[in-house]
């Protein structure tokens, strides 16, 4: 089969910088932890 | 046995026209016969299984009636922790997961009446999308031995489909409960992030993870879904938004729904038969009075990047311990995957999670202003054999799993609930699905929608032919 780890591990450099490009258009305001704000429109209902 | 759904099982167990425990042997038996050939099972637990049929019958004699899973055979993926039972996930190792903490899912199911006859194959980790495994034998289509069940669920698919279990859970990271039900034909669903606990289940990628049931009928699924749904407070992920009865308002009518058909990347590629599949159960669900509207999405290949950065690294971090201390034991392809995440940097690993929140809220927004759900393809073709899925070198095996998972892994990325139905078969006999997708906590349309065309459709009747 070969290296698949390489293969695989490839991929990263590219995923990275598109991040960080992406990435520079952030808020502050814009946490990680926003997006299940985002699926429950912002607040919990029981 | 292999007509069974949960719904009209239960209907006969209550009338007393069905035995639980005659259907648990009956399950048993076509196990024993059937599936040294399809491996869908790493463990059959049959003195428990029937233990536990004897019960619920004496039960059900009694007049004690624990619900509309009383007395039901299912079964669960190796992921799954189950007191009692090992939980292998799929490794080499038979007690992989271990811990006092048993599967939220699984007790709630086992609470409402199910039978648990045991746990089911898997790719080693959940990491792949085809539902080989080199410890615990390649899952086999059966519709088609030879031919890949789709993963990484892979025996939740196989045993529904083969009538083994009624009923199944699976896991869904990338695609893993709608992978194997597509490849499968089979009804799989994934419902909104934190709709379902995940305690107690092996986790692949905290942000990323999806436990949902595998079943013959979308109603089966809305049953599951009844029971399994709902704030777990061990799972600090578990919404504490209300549960909606989704067997209720399965029969309302779907006329005046908008359904949105993606004119960019889910249609790019598709095998011709899989797209004349989708594109007539498009058509079935006009006819039913919901309304197409081509629209284009933003680009999915980006959440996929996004979900790549998110679970590589939350999964090399899992399964630490074993890419240290036992890597030798993990196949190659597996083993890939997980060290990657050894290779994202930390901050774009944070950066990616907060990318993912502005993305999911610029879709929902631009998206279900719209329509009121999404129609898609769930695999690019129907299932491959084995020998055209591991054919190749490493870059032909990587670019495949990648191609075959493309439809499935953005909908995990944006959290939304997302249906995988059958929808015809290929000449080759071969299952052809298609997937509908909703807003956040907005199941109830999905399986409305869903069941609209089940009604309306032979193909949750048709068996492969196994016998």
């Amino acid at each position: 089969m070969g290296d698949i780890t390489q293969q695989v591990a490839a991929d990263v450099p590219a995923l990275v910088t598109l991040i960080e490009g992406a990435a520079q258009e952030l808020d502050l305001a814009e946490e990680p932890a926003n997006f299940a704000l985002v699926l429950q429109g912002g607040a919990d209902d029981e | 046995m292999s007509d069974w759904t949960i719904a009209s099982l239960t209907e006969a167990i209550r009338a007393r026209t069905a035995s639980p425990v005659e259907i648990t042997k009956a399950c048993l038996d076509r196990i024993e016969k059937l599936d040294g050939r399809i491996r869908s099972f790493i463990t059959v637990d049959a003195e428990g299984a029937l233990r536990a049929a004897r019960a619920l019958e004496a039960e059900a004699t009694s007049g004690k009636w624990r619900g509309p899973l009383h007395g039901v055979p299912l079964a669960y993926k190796d992921l799954c922790h189950i007191r009692g039972l090992p939980t292998s996930c799929g490794t080499k190792t038979t007690e992989y997961f271990t811990g006092e903490q048993e599967c939220t899912a699984v007790t709630r199911l086992a609470r409402a009446g199910g039978i648990t006859l045991g746990k089911l194959n898997m790719t080693e980790l959940a990491l792949g999308p085809f539902g080989d495994n080199a410890h615990h034998g390649d899952v086999q289509n059966p519709w088609r031995p030879g031919h890949v069940s789709g993963g990484s669920s892979s025996g939740s698919g196989a045993a529904v489909a083969a009538g083994f279990a009624v009923g199944a859970l699976g896991s869904d990271t990338g695609g893993s409960i709608r992978l194997p039900a597509a490849s499968c034909g089979v009804i799989g669903l994934k419902p909104t992030y934190g709709r379902v606990s995940r305690a107690g289940a092996m986790a692949l990628s905290w942000s990323l993870d999806y436990l949902g049931p595998m079943t013959r009928t979308v109603r089966d699924a809305a049953l599951m879904l009844n029971v399994i749904a709902g704030r777990d407070p061990v799972d600090a992920t578990s919404s504490r938004r209300r549960v909606p009865d989704y067997v209720a308002t399965l029969d309302q009518p779907v006329a005046g729904l908008r359904v949105g058909v993606p004119e960019n990347y889910y249609f790019d590629g598709l095998d011709p038969e899989m797209e004349s599949g989708v594109r007539a159960a498009i058509r079935v669900l006009e006819e039913r009075g919901a309304k197409a509207v081509p629209l284009s999405v933003p680009d999915p290949q980006v959440m996929v990047g996004l979900c790549n950065a998110i679970a590589r690294p939350e999964s090399a971090a899992i399964h630490a311990r074993l890419l240290k201390e036992r890597p030798h034991e993990i196949q190659p392809a597996v083993r890939a995957r997980l060290e990657m995440g050894l290779h994202v940097p930390a901050h774009a690993y944070l950066q990616a999670l907060r990318l993912r929140a502005r993305l999911a809220r610029q879709f929902i927004a631009e998206v279900f202003a719209n329509v009121d759900v999404l129609v898609a393809p769930v695999i690019p073709e129907p299932a491959p054999s084995y020998e055209t899925a591991k054919a190749g070198n490493a870059e032909d095996v990587v670019r495949r799993m990648g191609r075959y998972s493309r439809l499935t892994r953005p909908f995990n990325g944006l959290g939304l609930p997302a249906l995988s139905i059958p929808c015809g078969l290929s000449k080759a006999g071969l299952p052809l699905a298609f997937q509908i997708v909703g807003r956040p906590f907005d199941e109830a349309t999905v399986l409305r929608l869903g069941h609209a065309y089940e009604q309306a459709t032979p193909w949750h009747t048709r068996r492969p032919p196994l016998e």
